[in-house]
């Protein structure tokens, strides 16, 4: 049992830190001002429209 | 126990309406001079955890599943792992507690069960709730890639065609308040409207129909529901197999035989319905700590030390007589 949940740990560490990486990957390539730029602009699919 | 059983219900639904209104907290951009408006301001480059349309005049945050349609359509860029760390950080930290406590279109979906119309409980069929993965797949991640126009951009599928929180939080503030707007409403409109009574239907009927059968948001927590640290655990000594956890479960799971369902939105009902106390939702794992009694026996019985008196012959171990000794 403890074994099991030392794994688990160890995948839940693992999966933080390839989140994190993400994130910051995403952030350096520009995605955040993508994002914010959809974000702020009429969505014309989303109502609908598009 | 009954009062503390009402309060955690009350508890959860004060965190859902006060999720719901930092997702939506500019309100005042309905009523603005010209029709309404959408927030613009900096918060809308961080994604919400749960499902609301960024083309609600309210909504502060970004939507993270129609983020990440929008960066995978791009031009330039075929996947967002700015979007997908986000989700990928929040589902292993907290899982589908996400969709039972944070989702605003959760919490209008449990509004919506609220309908008191004349119906039979309907139970969907097994394969319903796996609807949600293809739409994940084809919608979200395929086909912004895949199906662009002559420069490359893609459109936002799942939004386009599916998603009923932008018809409703978006659609229908926004078409009501410009006229101009009205004017191209099209067929794709009156389809998305179709979609939108249709989950609103289901959602009278069956509880949570868009979490179950739709939601892509909620396919991609429920896979980290295996591993989150936010989990449900089921203490088998107290467990009397009696059955009511899932009885009352609206989400169809039953916590014993799967206590890290993907279906499960951690709300708690199961523990607050178990007799025994047996079911534990949080973080960490349930480690069942032994009564004084239980280890004392558990240690087996020794006899107290001699001229020693009070331990009953059964030594527990306090070292209580040591100490008289040395004295």
């Amino acid at each position: 049992m403890r074994s099991k949940e030392g794994w688990l740990n160890a995948l839940r560490l693992l999966l933080l830190c390839a989140a994190a990486v993400m994130v910051a990957v995403g952030i350096s390539r520009g995605e955040v001002a993508m994002v914010l730029k959809k974000a702020i602009n009429l969505c014309l699919e989303c109502i609908g429209l598009g | 126990m009954t009062e503390m059983k009402i309060s955690q219900a009350i508890k959860r639904k004060a965190v859902q309406i006060a999720a719901f209104g930092l997702n939506n907290c500019h309100v005042g951009n309905f009523f603005q001079k010209g029709g309404a408006k959408l927030y613009t301001g900096k918060w809308k480059q961080f994604c919400a955890p749960g499902l609301n349309c960024y083309s609600c005049p309210a909504a502060s945050l970004s939507c993270p599943i129609g983020a990440l349609q929008a960066v995978s359509g791009s031009m330039k860029l075929d996947f967002s792992f700015y979007v997908v760390g986000f989700l990928l950080a929040a589902g292993v930290v907290l899982g589908r507690w996400i969709c039972g406590f944070l989702c605003p279109f959760g919490l209008l979906q449990e509004l919506f069960a609220l309908i008191p119309l004349p119906k039979k409980k309907l139970r969907l069929p097994r394969f319903a709730k796996y609807i949600k993965y293809g739409i994940l797949v084809v919608f979200v991640l395929l086909m912004p890639v895949l199906v662009t126009n002559v420069v490359g951009m893609g459109d936002p599928a799942f939004c386009q065609y599916i998603c009923p929180a932008g018809t409703l939080e978006g659609g229908v503030p926004l078409l009501s308040t410009h006229p101009e707007l009205r004017k191209t409403i099209g067929g794709l409109f009156w389809w998305k409207l179709l979609v939108l009574v249709g989950t609103v239907a289901g959602c009278v009927m069956v509880y949570r129909f868009f979490c179950k059968t739709m939601c892509p948001l909620g396919a991609i927590y429920g896979l980290l529901n295996k591993v989150s640290f936010y989990r449900l655990t089921v203490d088998e000594k107290k467990c009397i197999r009696c059955g009511k956890c899932a009885q009352v479960c609206g989400m169809e799971v039953d916590p014993v035989r799967h206590p890290q369902s993907m279906e499960c939105i951690r709300c708690g009902e199961c523990a607050k319905a178990c007799p025994t106390g047996a079911i534990r939702l949080g973080f960490g794992v349930y480690r069942r700590k032994e009564e004084p009694k239980q280890a004392a026996q558990a240690a087996g019985a020794a006899a107290a030390p001699e001229g020693q008196s009070g331990c009953g012959g059964r030594c527990a171990e306090c070292g209580i007589c040591k100490g008289k000794e040395q004295q």
